[in-house]
């Protein structure tokens, strides 16, 4: 892959090509913090295909040095915008799952699916921010920067939070 | 244990893929995305060149409206523009030459007075503005006293310069009737 940055350059341009790699490289990440935080599937691709619409829309206005990474700045459309669908339509959010149960076509594998589901019910367990932060924090590997930009809080805080999630997180995980 | 937890947590998220390939999503996205238009580089050198021309414009119609005498169909616009500064001009407040003046003005004054008397209030220091203004009215008219008295002298001398004149003319006058009174009285005689 090219460097992002001039990938970027190009895509600010109006080159179609261009942003159609960082697609590739980004669709993955964006796709599971979706269906993560959002219980369809079908409705996380869409998500997924709104946030990237959104982006190349605001490409022109994204600058590095005012905005942070671009990942971060991806993450925090997608964000957005599954907040404005859980306002939307409630049965869809992750503090459902548990009254709803899991779907059973999400994965081919049953032990895959199952450790899925336990993964659901174990974020379920955590608010909104909590779960962003275990999230982008431990799965997705983000900075603490990052992750700070795309919740939008102070990044010393959450530092700070993020070291008591960890301890709630493995109380949650025995207790499952 | 709980890290192995941990771990397979993160493995089950990492695990999670979308149906189908990704090319075909992005061949679908890029029909969505808006074409974005490109500007040329030329647009923003005719886009500068047009606006100096324009600056330079307005400012040779301002200079040549201002120098417009009445009569000229282009008179109307120097009014309105005149009317427009003298507007703005009273909104702009004191400049700092005319502080610097009543400043002066007020040092003036203290200098003058006793140190204990310095002007603290507006009032005051339009008091002291105007003790100076009384000051200096009097001083001319003191002035003009003196200069009065020396043009009376002046007048005075003036007059009997006048009057002697007269007295000659005069003399003049009746030097000529006698002249005129002869030849009458020859002619007479004559006859």
């Amino acid at each position: 892959m090219q460097n992002l940055s001039e990938l970027l350059k190009k895509a600010q341009e109006g080159n179609k090509e261009a942003f159609g790699k960082i697609y590739k490289f980004f669709y993955k990440k964006i796709y599971r913090y979706c269906k993560i935080n959002i219980y369809k599937s079908e409705l996380a691709e869409d998500v997924c295909q709104e946030t990237f619409i959104r982006a190349w829309k605001s490409l022109p206005s994204f600058s590095i040095n005012y905005k942070g990474t671009f990942q971060a700045y991806l993450f925090r459309i997608a964000r957005n915008l599954i907040i404005d669908l859980s306002r939307k339509k409630k049965e869809f959010s992750l503090e459902n799952v548990g009254e709803i149960g899991v779907e059973n076509n999400l994965e081919e594998n049953i032990d895959k699916e199952a450790e899925i589901n336990n993964l659901k019910k174990a974020l379920s367990k955590l608010n909104e921010i909590d779960r962003q932060v275990i999230i982008l924090r431990y799965f997705e590997e983000m900075s603490h920067k990052e992750v700070a930009e795309v919740i939008g809080i102070n990044e010393g805080a959450l530092r700070v939070k993020t070291i008591r999630l960890l301890k709630k997180i493995k109380e949650i995980i025995i207790k499952l | 244990m709980k890290e192995e937890q941990l771990n397979d947590l993160k493995k089950a998220y990492l695990d999670i893929k979308p149906k189908g390939s990704i090319e075909d999503r992005w061949k679908k996205l890029s029909f969505l995305l808006p074409q974005r238009k490109k500007i040329p580089a030329s647009f923003y050198r005719y886009a500068l060149i047009l606006t100096l021309i324009f600056v330079f414009l307005i400012s040779a119609a301002s200079k040549a409206v201002l120098a417009v005498k009445p009569g000229n169909p282009l008179y109307p616009i120097k009014k309105i523009t005149d009317n427009l500064v003298k507007e703005v001009s009273k909104k702009i407040p004191l400049s700092n030459r005319e502080n610097k003046t009543v400043k002066s003005k007020i040092n003036c004054c203290d200098q003058q007075g006793s140190p204990s008397a310095k002007p603290t209030t507006p009032r005051d220091i339009i008091k002291n503005i105007e003790k100076n203004i009384n000051s200096i009215i009097k001083n001319n008219k003191n002035k003009n006293t003196n200069g009065n008295k020396t043009e009376s002298k002046n007048e005075t001398s003036k007059n009997n310069n006048l009057k002697v004149d007269k007295v000659e003319d005069q003399d003049k006058n009746e030097e000529v009737k006698g002249e005129r009174t002869i030849d009458e009285n020859d002619n007479a005689r004559k006859k």
